[in-house]
């Protein structure tokens, strides 16, 4: 496989993890100062969560296609790959339900079930303690 | 340790550049007027100039600690040297950032300067880590 090409999926691999931060990180600290508003103030902070959730979910999928590609072409498939990548994938396959589920809830607040909401503070910490622990083992299986 | 260091150097990654793009994203799509003194956005980019520079004192000590120690994996290539380049800028842009938030009650039009900046640092994150690929390949974290 061209370097080139690693070079840039790696990049694109890179880019996704910083969208996918900024998403996440972004909505928690968000969502956290708005509790700590008025409500109708609350409200308008609480208004950008939807697009830090679409961030960080398009920055999830760039890590998805992204690292797929790079097993695929630098370790030619997943059956060389070491454990610490295996419980990696245990992470990613844990923030990728967490990232589902947030934007599932953001379509049903906007389709006005303001109920729903209730569970955000449950899925950011899930999606953010998966990408944490996800690094980690990427560090430790790769480095 | 090294596997530490970089586990640390990547959170800081993360850490910074969520500060940097979350914050243009949430400031650049509210209103002006929910920016201002007494609107509901005001505070806001504070916690994320504050997230952004705690996330660029991590990188700095880490990322020289694997330099140091690992000069093989790391080598002082001209493409390290281009990284270095957008990591001074960010760290400048960060800290004007900073500075501008603290001097923003005395000097209100010290502000202006913000949006050109908070765009300016995220794509210092971005091509920050094009040159870290590119200088360090496999081993850029």
């Amino acid at each position: 496989m061209d370097q080139t090409i690693l070079d840039v999926l790696l990049i694109v691999h890179f880019a996704g993890l910083m969208m996918g931060a900024g998403g996440g990180i972004g909505s928690t600290i968000v969502m956290g100062y708005a509790r700590s508003l008025p409500p109708e103030k609350a409200a308008i902070v609480q208004g950008a969560g939807p697009a830090l959730a679409r961030l960080s979910t398009a920055g999830l999928v760039l890590l998805l296609l992204t690292g797929g590609a790079m097993v695929q072409f630098k370790y030619g498939g997943f059956s060389a790959m070491p454990t610490m990548f295996w419980v990696k994938l245990v992470f990613v396959a844990t923030l990728t339900i967490a990232a589902v589920l947030i934007e599932v809830t953001y379509a049903q607040v906007k389709k006005g079930n303001t109920a729903a909401a209730a569970n955000l503070p449950k899925f950011g910490p899930l999606a953010g303690i998966s990408s944490l622990l996800a690094v980690v083992f990427a560090a430790l299986a790769f480095h | 340790m090294d596997s530490a260091l970089v586990i640390v150097h990547v959170l800081a990654l993360m850490l910074g550049s969520a500060g940097g793009f979350a914050a243009m994203l949430t400031l650049g799509h509210a209103r002006p007027k929910q920016k201002e003194k007494g609107g509901a956005m005001r505070g806001v980019g504070r916690v994320f100039s504050t997230m952004s520079l705690m996330g660029i004192l991590l990188l700095w000590p880490t990322g020289i600690a694997l330099v140091v120690t690992n000069p093989d994996l790391y080598p002082l290539s001209p493409m390290f040297w281009m990284k270095m380049v957008f990591a001074v800028a960010l760290t400048v842009t960060t800290v004007s950032i900073e500075m501008i938030y603290a001097r923003a009650r005395q000097e209100p039009q010290m502000a202006r300067l913000l949006p050109s900046l908070k765009p300016l640092a995220a794509l210092c994150y971005i091509m920050a880590a094009i040159f870290s690929v590119l200088a360090f390949g496999t081993f850029a974290a």
